[in-house]
């Protein structure tokens, strides 16, 4: 018995298949089965009442894609993903190499460092739904904290600025509730890429920095030419994550907005949620939510080919 | 081309004291080397002649400017560091031609790709241009880090162990090349190196330093035959200077070359005889290396090696005692408390 079980141990095909086995389940039982019961459902005339298989073939794709609603949630998909991580990577790079930057050989400098950084990661260490709730309250139509700092600098209320109203109803305007889920999002997305970007730019030798100030490249050369183009790859991957969890996220919209006013922030995991679970349509539900897995795809594609051409090495 | 002047150079990191007071001087188209085991303060110095440390104390002039407290790049600088430190993401020409854009100084793109060729040609790379540094063999990386550093023509030109990242027949081939090249430009150089081969052949002077100090600057030959304390004596030399108390207060000290068979020495030159018993023999072609013990005054016994060229053919019996000599201009004395040499006339 213990002569089989040590040869088993010893047999590296043997201990691969149980090592990788917790994955493999996982990754079968909690995105393989969902996935295909999405497919399948969505070429069926499923709902919550009667999951029986009736084949429709891309009915409900065409449908889904004539709906105004759909559009709206597209198009705000695509604008709300974009734009945060635009704003994310230019907010990580400065945060980035501010937090690297050399320390004056003083304790208080270092305690000081390891502050900033603790901080910088709460955003992301804290559980994405209770986040969201804090800023429902910060982003509240009556008594935001927001409004009432504005109130006080004297930037909103009667005869101000952004007066006459003493409040901004953040969510409740199309624009300022679509800049508020994006700045939710910018605000969670940016600590993961801070650190990645922090542990691309301390990856990068020092000499080769010494080297750019003895041949007499100042800040921005340094940054745009030598650091910047060193930190690409990581760069990527890191909007890589930064995309698919914008894109795919249900969590910010849902506990702020639920896509409102009417559907100016209504997004593609929104939708589908709205009607394949609160509307009881799951056929249609799981075609909305089909259209997300393309552009990921797409996405994850490119943006993992031109890390792997921008490594050097 | 400019002299560069260093009046008491002290630069802490914390409590550590890198650089402790160095005052040099390097003369127009000199080629400096400065040497010293690896701690001593060596590339701290150059580091910050280039200005990529700033002293706590001293001044620093290159030419007639004071750079003490001047960016690297307002120096006339150009540095090779250790590792080359090419730029991975830009070819050949690209790193080439950095320092050039960086400092702005040569805004026009055609005349730029020529200098960039010039340098090129200067250490024949010319046909890797278009490459990518990691494309590149180690001693081409060397040559590419120091056609970059001449691309911009500096004043002066700092090399941090730039030889020492290349395999040992390499090494030799690319010693002599920089020689020739820095003599041609007549660039004041300084060069970094814990490898006194390196020193002894490349340097018109050498600088030797111990924990931020300079301990003596002169001539490879004459800090060789002269050197100043038990430290320079003991460093320089392979194997070092064989040492001995011959009292309380006197450390005598004699090259390995320098202890022969009584039969080898110089005919009628006074010698201090050595009776010792040599207990092994090592064969390095060219040389054969003795090791055996000579007691000091109180009878202890140190290691002793001499140092037998291969055309001296007496045969050495292992474990016998035989009759070894120096002859008396070859012996040297230093303080024992302080390793200072002491005046020949006190000897």
């Amino acid at each position: 018995m213990n002569a089989i079980m040590s040869r088993w141990l010893d047999d590296s095909r043997v201990m691969g298949i149980v090592f990788l086995a917790p994955a493999t389940l996982y990754i079968v039982l909690l995105v393989g089965l969902p996935f295909i019961t999405a497919l399948l459902f969505s070429v069926s005339t499923a709902t919550v009442g009667d999951a029986s298989f009736n084949y429709v073939g891309l009915r409900n794709f065409a449908h889904v894609w004539q709906t105004p609603a759909f559009r709206d949630a597209l198009v705000n998909t695509f604008a709300f993903t974009v734009v945060a991580q635009i704003i994310t990577i230019v907010l990580a790079n400065i945060l980035a190499q501010l937090l690297t930057a050399p320390l004056p050989p003083r304790r208080s400098a270092r305690i000081g460092m390891w502050i900033a950084r603790m901080l910088l990661i709460l955003p992301w260490a804290t559980p994405l739904s209770l986040s969201v709730v804090g800023w429902l309250w910060m982003f509240d139509s009556k008594y935001s904290p927001i409004d009432y700092i504005l109130r006080e600098m004297a930037l909103l209320g009667p005869d101000t600025v952004w007066g006459p109203a003493n409040n901004l109803i953040w969510l409740g305007k199309p624009l300022l509730a679509k800049a508020s889920i994006i700045f939710v999002h910018v605000w969670r997305m940016t600590p993961l890429a801070t650190v990645i970007l922090m542990a691309g730019l301390s990856s990068i030798p020092t000499d080769l920095l010494d080297q750019a100030e003895v041949d007499g490249s100042r800040f921005f050369r340094t940054l745009f030419q030598v650091k910047l183009p060193l930190v690409m790859p990581i760069m990527l991957i890191s909007l890589l994550f930064g995309f698919i969890f914008t894109f795919g996220d249900l969590t910010v919209v849902y506990i702020l907005t639920r896509g409102g006013p009417i559907t100016h922030t209504l997004t593609l995991p929104m939708y589908s949620f709205l009607v394949g679970i609160d509307g009881g349509n799951l056929a249609q539900g799981a075609a909305v939510s089909l259209f997300i897995f393309p552009v990921l795809l797409l996405v994850a594609v490119v943006l993992l080919r031109t890390a792997s051409r921008a490594e050097i090495r | 081309m400019s002299e560069v002047r260093l009046q008491g150079i002290v630069k802490r990191f914390g409590e550590v004291q890198a650089v402790a007071g160095v005052d040099l001087h390097i003369d127009s188209g000199e080629f400096l080397v400065v040497l010293g085991p690896s701690g001593c303060g060596k590339t701290t110095l150059m580091r910050t002649i280039a200005g990529l440390e700033k002293p706590e104390e001293g001044r620093i002039h290159i030419g007639a400017r004071d750079v003490t407290l001047l960016p690297p790049r307002k120096r006339g600088i150009a540095m090779v560091f250790q590792s080359y430190a090419l730029y991975p993401h830009m070819s050949v020409a690209g790193n080439i031609g950095f320092p050039l854009k960086a400092q702005g100084r040569c805004p026009n793109r055609r005349e730029r790709e020529q200098r960039v060729y010039q340098a090129a040609q200067m250490v024949s790379i010319e046909h890797l241009l278009d490459r990518r540094p990691r494309q590149l063999s180690g001693g081409e990386r060397q040559r590419v880090a120091i056609a970059r550093a001449i691309v911009s023509q500096p004043e002066v030109l700092l090399l941090d162990e730039p030889l020492s990242n290349l395999d040992a027949k390499l090494r030799a081939y690319a010693r002599d090349e920089l020689k020739g090249f820095q003599r041609k430009l007549g660039i004041t150089t300084v060069f970094v190196t814990h490898d006194q081969i390196e020193a002894m052949g490349l340097g018109d002077r050498i600088v030797v330093m111990r924990d931020g100090l300079v301990q003596q600057v002169g001539a490879p030959q004459a800090i060789y035959d002269r050197p100043q304390n038990i430290f320079v004596a003991t460093f320089l030399g392979s194997p070092g200077m064989n040492l001995q108390l011959v009292s309380d207060q006197v450390q005598r000290g004699f090259r390995p070359e320098h202890l022969l068979p009584v039969a080898e020495l110089p005919p009628g030159a006074a010698h201090e005889p050595f009776a010792w018993r040599v207990t092994r023999v090592e064969n390095l072609g060219s040389d054969r290396l003795l090791y055996g013990h000579i007691p000091d005054f109180r009878g202890d016994m140190q290691l002793t090696v001499a140092r037998l060229p291969s055309n001296v053919t007496t045969e050495i019996p292992i474990d016998t005692d035989c009759h070894f000599g120096v002859a008396r201009e070859h012996l040297h004395f230093f303080d024992n408390e302080s390793g200072e040499r002491l005046a020949e006339a006190a000897a």
